[in-house]
């Protein structure tokens, strides 16, 4: 009886301990309270969606510095814009919309100043380095319109519905697309692959 | 290129194309967020309150617009018999001199009175309020423009049906036949 009654009781930590700590909340919650001025919830929807906007923008433009730039002002764009974000539609959706334009952006600009890309498309995750290579050239050579819709479903792993609203395209045309994409990607595969 | 090959694509994107953002790049934004100042956000009106506020702003008019219509039939009457009471007592003052200054309904007030059984009373109001003017001043030459003349027309041809509609809800109405 003696031992049962000196075993500890969990710790109860007093709410006012919880202070600036961001708990699991869902990206909506965390918007809301960024709009509120809460830069640590924002900081939190960063961490959560950097990879993501970062692969985007990279494949989309193709060059490590320009990804940087579009996902660093598209993330101060939105925390600009968060006031005014009225939650109708998601909070995904609406950042990976912002980053998009700013790729688009991008190619805009260097099909009017036919700007070089120089920079050699990013690797950086583990896996066996000379399939990578043939995969990434592979997807760099698509057509712009047919590389951001692989890029944003098979990638990024939009969803069709998302990926339309994203891209502002009908799932009908998201989805032909996509298919013609992973299409092309297979015929580009097979012909390097064959001697 | 079968369904397969294209899962087989999809699943190599997943893998192979995905990238990590540089470290800096949070430290960056973040630098650049608390330098920005903090927004405030706009929260949306609140919609519910709107229909209710229409609905009531719709009901004081209905019963603004009822309450004159019940005074109506009261008012003119009262003021039409002060007003010809006290013509009556002018021109009997007068010797019959401001009788003949007095004004005579125009023509479409007329045509409008033979067709509106309760054109007299309005009638009245026109007639004793020109009368009392002329009690005020002797030399005033009376005036009635034809515009006034017709409004007047279309309100009594408007009022008549009302009036015999609110008549049971008329206080002063049937005052006199009333037996207990």
């Amino acid at each position: 009886v003696q031992e049962a009654l000196t075993v500890a009781l969990p710790r109860f930590e007093a709410p006012w301990a919880y202070h600036g700590r961001v708990q699991i909340a869902s990206d909506e919650v965390l918007a809301k309270r960024a709009a509120d001025g809460d830069e640590l919830a924002f900081e939190e929807l960063v961490v959560r969606y950097q990879d993501r906007l970062y692969t985007l923008a990279l494949r989309i433009t193709l060059s490590d510095a320009d990804a940087y730039d579009c996902v660093q002002e598209g993330l101060v764009a939105a925390w600009r814009g968060l006031a005014s974000f009225r939650f109708d539609a998601r909070f995904s959706t609406w950042i990976h919309r912002i980053v998009v334009r700013k790729a688009y952006d991008v190619l805009e600009r260097r099909a009017r100043t036919a700007e070089p890309v120089d920079e050699v498309p990013a690797v950086s995750v583990d896996s066996p380095a000379d399939t990578r290579i043939d995969l990434l050239s592979a997807l760099a050579q698509l057509e712009p319109e047919f590389r951001v819709v692989a890029v944003a479903c098979d990638v990024v792993g939009l969803s069709m519905d998302e990926a339309a609203a994203v891209l502002d395209l009908p799932a009908g045309t998201v989805k032909s697309r996509l298919h013609r994409a992973r299409a092309r990607l297979a015929e580009a595969l097979q012909a390097e692959a064959a001697p | 290129v079968t369904d397969d090959r294209h899962e087989e694509i999809a699943a190599r994107l997943r893998e192979e194309a995905a990238a990590r953002a540089p470290e800096r790049l949070r430290a960056d934004v973040m630098l650049q967020v608390r330098a920005e100042p903090r927004p405030r956000r706009i929260r949306p009106r609140r919609t519910h309150w709107r229909p209710l506020g229409s609905l009531a702003a719709a009901a004081c008019l209905v019963a603004a617009a009822a309450f004159g219509v019940t005074q109506l039939g009261s008012g003119t009457s009262g003021v039409s018999g002060g007003g010809a009471t006290r013509a009556a007592s002018a021109s009997a003052g007068a010797g019959g001199a401001v009788e003949g200054r007095a004004i005579a309904p125009g023509p479409t007030l007329g045509a409008q009175s033979a067709r509106a059984p309760s054109l007299p009373s309005t009638h009245k109001i026109v007639r004793g309020a020109l009368n009392d003017r002329l009690d005020q001043d002797a030399t005033y030459e009376p005036y009635a423009p034809a515009l006034l003349q017709s409004t007047l027309a279309k309100r009594l041809t408007l009022a008549a049906p009302l009036r015999q509609a609110f008549a049971p809800l008329e206080p002063r109405q049937g005052r006199g036949t009333h037996t207990p």
